[in-house]
């Protein structure tokens, strides 16, 4: 019943997008915990992140070295927090570490700018983007210190009931991780297009890990 | 309280002499002090007696800073200042482990569980319990782990799965988390094992529970497989985003009530119907045009009111003399059944209308009003669903267009107009409202005499004895126009929308609707007149039911043909004369108000006609169906996502409230009155001979009272509580003072909001003061030394 590790993924396919991602480089088996990385660039290129303008900010926010190479279960916390099933904390914690691009825990005017050029891909002017900033910082920032705090934000998004539907990606990942005991660590579902590949991989290659 | 973080060892004189750095310079300390912290974590290992402790930033990227914006702050307040609780929370994996180890601790000294709800929104950190975090006692991330982990063991069991799901920790961590809980767990007690037990009967158990645990998750697994269309909605919204899926939501949504009914009324009317069919009346041959007309073979079938029999269905040979008694007699009450099921399916579809109201309505409400749009939109806009190239430019020029809007909104708002530019503004207003509401008396009026006319037409027809296919021909034109009312007026009230140029564009869709909605209801009111009072509409039948079930059953046909009409010319034919005639590369957009309206539309329609036609909610099953294939094949053809802004949760309430309040509500009152107050036809139907529908119920009741002496509370119950209406007068009472109590409640909620946002701000003021003279402090201690 129970591995090395005392941990059993019933899903392999997000597994098998990972392998797919580099396949000389990641193992099928796992269960000598392999210190393996992906570098950004390739995270970058899979097609549900690759038009998003915030992949970079993203796949560096769940990086544990913060450069943004992923190991496997960076991969699987990232799937995880974006699926439709992550609650709301989870998720303003983690949108918040995104918009954050100086990572210094506060959303300050010039990470402000960057997420509007982001969003609106530098088809503002300058004098909007700067009246924007402004106005965004008036109405949200509560302690008066010119930037957001995560307080300050979280306090913003509770007004917003569709950030959870906007935040969810198309990839939602069903995996349910659970250990020994089997108690739910993470949960969230997968809905990838390329799921017979990868399943009939993960078949063929026919590890426990 | 707690202890001071920092032992400053400062002289009494601190007078600030020194420039007093602005607030703005603080801006420059986040770009240096992250660096710095490095540097120290490297000395203080080093260094021995250390006054202040650092926690290890483990997630943080080491990445250059914009260099030249150097603080004039000294290294020491820059080091004190990295280690503010509002600084660390959430980024080192020690102060994380604190901030849970304490919502834990104030989890466990409540005394009842707390509902979950309340979890999700304490994020705010707190400072009053930070010692953990400087506390020497727990200085080690071990320690704190262990200090959460016996926190997290005395909670209960889902109270801890819902703190592991949402403690923003890696994969690793929460693995390390479990494995010393469940180690913890354990140890206490060595005669319980954590694998299978000795006994043969607690290891069957064992491998059950386990079995039925692995049964469990693999069926969450295939749960998206089951969910009707689950593929195709996710198409849908990585391609147009959240607004145009809401409605093909809403969709599923009706498709679900209809279902619902469906089964109802098949289980308990339908199927004892059939299985106990009435005496055959003559059969009218089967011809194409039923399917539209829903007479001729349709007449005397399951379909309509008529077909239904008002006697106990316990005598199967009563009506046919010659028949074998094949089927053994049922004492089943048709008319109560049919009454009751139709009451109940009702009820119970009000519940579930209402609850869906009040917790999407819930979930849009927010006590302190509608402020930060602005900064939502920038932060909520963006739909991380949407994937493809050409959906995501779009998206962003939608996003781009509405950021424009707003701030071209804020601008006119602050610029007062001159009186001049206001009384043009109201006249137009005025006008607009007096075009749109003139038009709606008018399409009234106009089906009012058309329909009149028909009548004549028909019995101008019915006494040439002209042929039946054109007698019923005939019925079908008075649906065809008022489709045609239903589909052309809303253009007109958009084209109106624009003219006027409204400032807020949120605003010029909720009057689009507003007026579509009052058209499309003061129609069907008057229809419903018509059938009700039969001045008009089957006057001359005998079974005036099945007229009207007829009558409604056409007008469901028409609307389905004149939405896939619609669908054809103002989606297919416009993008082919877009793109080949006027060469643009626009296509055109999905419009989501007048879709869903139609929807409800056709919602109401099915409502209006469950007491006449029991199969109706079947055809509208159908017509959803075929209407959720068109509707995706349309839009991924033809058309592109609105530019307009749509918040899709608010609007999703906006769609449920008018379900609920124009369309069902008055489904429900045209059904009662029915119910309570029209005789109905005599030959025909269950209810054949009595003075109401109600009375079939009061018959019954008095029939129990008269069999069984002992439940007379029933009869009770019935005479003092449903038919006395001071009952009613008593409980809309009470109803009314609740919900004045819940305004006041709300009141009040506003205004301790508002004096804590005020506390906030004098907190971040104070905040800033001590910053300051802290860099003070340091900056005299180092010209002294």
């Amino acid at each position: 019943m129970t591995d090395q590790k005392g941990m059993r993924f019933p899903c392999p396919k997000l597994h098998g997008r990972y392998h797919e991602m580099a396949p000389n480089v990641v193992p099928m088996d796992y269960t000598k915990d392999p210190d393996v990385k992906l570098p950004m660039q390739l995270i970058i290129n899979m097609p549900e992140l690759k038009e998003n303008p915030f992949k970079e900010r993203i796949v560096e926010s769940f990086s544990e070295d913060g450069e943004g190479s992923l190991s496997f279960n960076d991969f699987v916390d990232m799937f995880s927090v974006l699926s439709e099933m992550a609650p709301r904390e989870l998720k303003a914690i983690y949108a918040f570490k995104i918009y954050d691009f100086n990572t210094d825990n506060f959303i300050c005017k010039s990470d402000l700018e960057k997420t509007l050029n982001k969003l609106t891909r530098e088809e503002l002017t300058a004098e909007e983007i700067t009246l924007v900033c402004e106005k965004v910082i008036e109405e949200a920032d509560m302690d008066g210190d010119g930037k957001l705090g995560f307080a300050d934000f979280e306090n913003m998004i509770s007004k917003a009931p569709d950030f959870l539907s906007c935040k969810a990606g198309s990839v939602a990942v069903r995996l349910v991780i659970i250990d020994n005991n089997r108690q739910v660590l993470t949960s969230g579902k997968m809905n990838s297009p390329r799921i017979i590949r990868t399943a009939s991989r993960w078949l063929k290659s026919k590890k426990e890990f | 309280m707690a202890q001071p973080p920092v032992a400053l060892h400062i002289s009494e004189d601190t007078e600030s002499d020194g420039q007093e750095p602005s607030p703005c310079n603080e801006g420059a300390m986040h770009t240096s002090f992250r660096q710095l912290i490095q540097e120290q974590s490297s000395l203080v290992e080093a260094a021995a007696g250390a006054e202040l402790e650092m926690p290890a930033r483990d997630r943080e990227s080491p990445e250059p800073q914009q260099g030249d914006e150097h603080a004039g702050y000294s290294s020491a307040t820059l080091r004190i200042l990295a280690s503010m609780p509002s600084r660390t929370i959430g980024r080192s994996r020690g102060a994380i482990i604190s901030q849970y180890c304490n919502r834990t601790a104030r989890l466990r000294r409540r005394s009842s569980r707390p509902p979950l709800q309340q979890l999700s929104r304490a994020a705010r950190p707190s400072l009053r319990q930070h010692h953990l975090d400087t506390d020497p006692a727990v200085a080690t991330l071990e320690e704190k782990r262990s200090l959460l982990v016996k926190e997290l063991l005395s909670l209960s069991p889902g109270q801890r799965s819902h703190m592991l799901l949402s403690v923003p920790l890696s994969l690793a961590e929460k693995r390390t988390l479990r494995q010393e809980l469940s180690g913890q767990r354990g140890s206490p007690r060595e005669d319980t094992q954590r694998g299978a037990p000795f006994s043969p009967c607690g290891r069957s158990k064992y491998h059950i529970i386990l079995g039925c645990r692995g049964l469990w998750y693999g069926l969450l697994s295939l749960l998206p497989a089951v969910q009707p269309w689950h593929h195709a909605l996710k198409q849908i919204g990585s391609r147009f985003g959240s607004s145009v899926l809401s409605y093909f939501l809403f969709l599923k949504t009706l498709l679900g009530f209809n279902v619902f009914l469906f089964l109802l009324l098949l289980v308990f009317v339908v199927a004892l119907q059939a299985a106990y069919p009435p005496a055959p009346a003559s059969h009218q041959p089967f011809t194409g045009l039923e399917l539209l007309t829903g007479a001729g073979y349709f007449t005397c079938s399951l379909l309509y009111y008529g077909y239904y029999s008002n006697v106990t269905l316990n005598e199967p040979c009563a009506a046919r003399p010659n028949c074998s008694a094949a089927a053994p007699p049922l004492p089943y009450n048709m008319p109560l059944a049919y009454v009751f099921t139709v009451g109940v399916s009702f009820f119970l579809t009000c519940i579930l209308l209402v609850y869906s109201m009040s917790r999407s309505f819930g979930e849009s409400y927010r006590v302190g009003g509608p402020v930060g749009d602005l900064a939502i939109k920038v932060f909520c806009a963006w739909d991380f669903k949407v994937v493809r190239k050409r959906w995501v430019k779009l998206q962003s020029e939608n996003i781009r267009t509405q950021l424009k809007e707003l701030l071209a909104e804020r601008q006119s708002r602050s610029r007062p107009r001159s009186p001049c530019r206001q009384l043009e503004h109201v006249a137009v207003r005025l006008l607009a409202w007096g075009l749109s509401l003139g038009t709606v008396l008018g399409c009234v009026v106009a089906v009012h005499y058309f329909s009149e006319h028909m009548h004549a037409v028909q019995q101008d027809a019915g006494s040439r004895a002209s042929g039946e296919r054109q007698q019923e021909a005939v019925l079908l034109v008075l649906p065809l126009v008022v489709s045609l009312i239903n589909a052309a007026m809303p253009h007109l009230y958009n084209l109106l929308a624009t003219w006027e140029k409204w400032d807020s564009p949120v605003l010029e869709v909720y009057v689009a609707i507003c007026r579509n909605l009052v058209l499309k209801m003061v129609v069907l009111g008057l229809l419903c007149y018509q059938w009700l009072s039969r001045k008009v509409v089957c006057s001359s039948e005998a079974c005036w039911e099945t007229c009207v079930g007829q009558d409604l059953y056409r007008f469901v046909v028409m609307d389905f043909i004149f939405t896939l009409l619609d669908t054809i010319f103002g989606e297919l034919v416009w993008r082919l004369v877009l793109e080949k005639r006027l060469k643009r590369k626009q296509r055109p957009e999905f419009d989501i108000a007048r879709n869903v309206l139609e929807l409800i539309y056709g919602q109401t329609l099915t409502w209006l006609g469950v007491l006449f036609s029991p199969l109706l909610p079947a055809v509208q099953i159908v017509k959803l169906l075929l209407l959720f294939y068109i509707k995706k094949t349309s839009l991924m053809q033809n058309c592109q996502s609105p530019s307009k802004p749509w918040q899709a949760s608010r609007m999703s309430t906006v769609f449920i409230t008018l379900l609920c309040f124009p369309s069902f509500l008055g489904a429900a009152i045209f059904l009662s009155y029915t119910i309570w107050s029209v005789k109905p036809s005599e030959t025909c139907g269950p209810f054949q001979g009595m003075e109401t529908i109600y009375e079939s119920g009061k018959t019954w009741v008095r029939l129990l009272e008269k069999s069984n002496p002992n439940i007379t509370w029933f009869t009770w119950v019935h005479q003092y509580l449903l038919e006395n209406t001071f009952f009613l007068f008593f409980v809309s009472g009470v109803l009314l003072a609740v919900i004045y109590f819940n305004i006041q409640v709300v009141k009040g909620q506003r205004r301790i909001i508002h004096l804590l946002k005020e506390q906030i701000a004098n907190e971040g003021e104070d905040k800033i003061f001590l910053i300051q003279k802290l860099h003070s402090v340091y900056e005299q201690r180092e010209r002294r030394s």
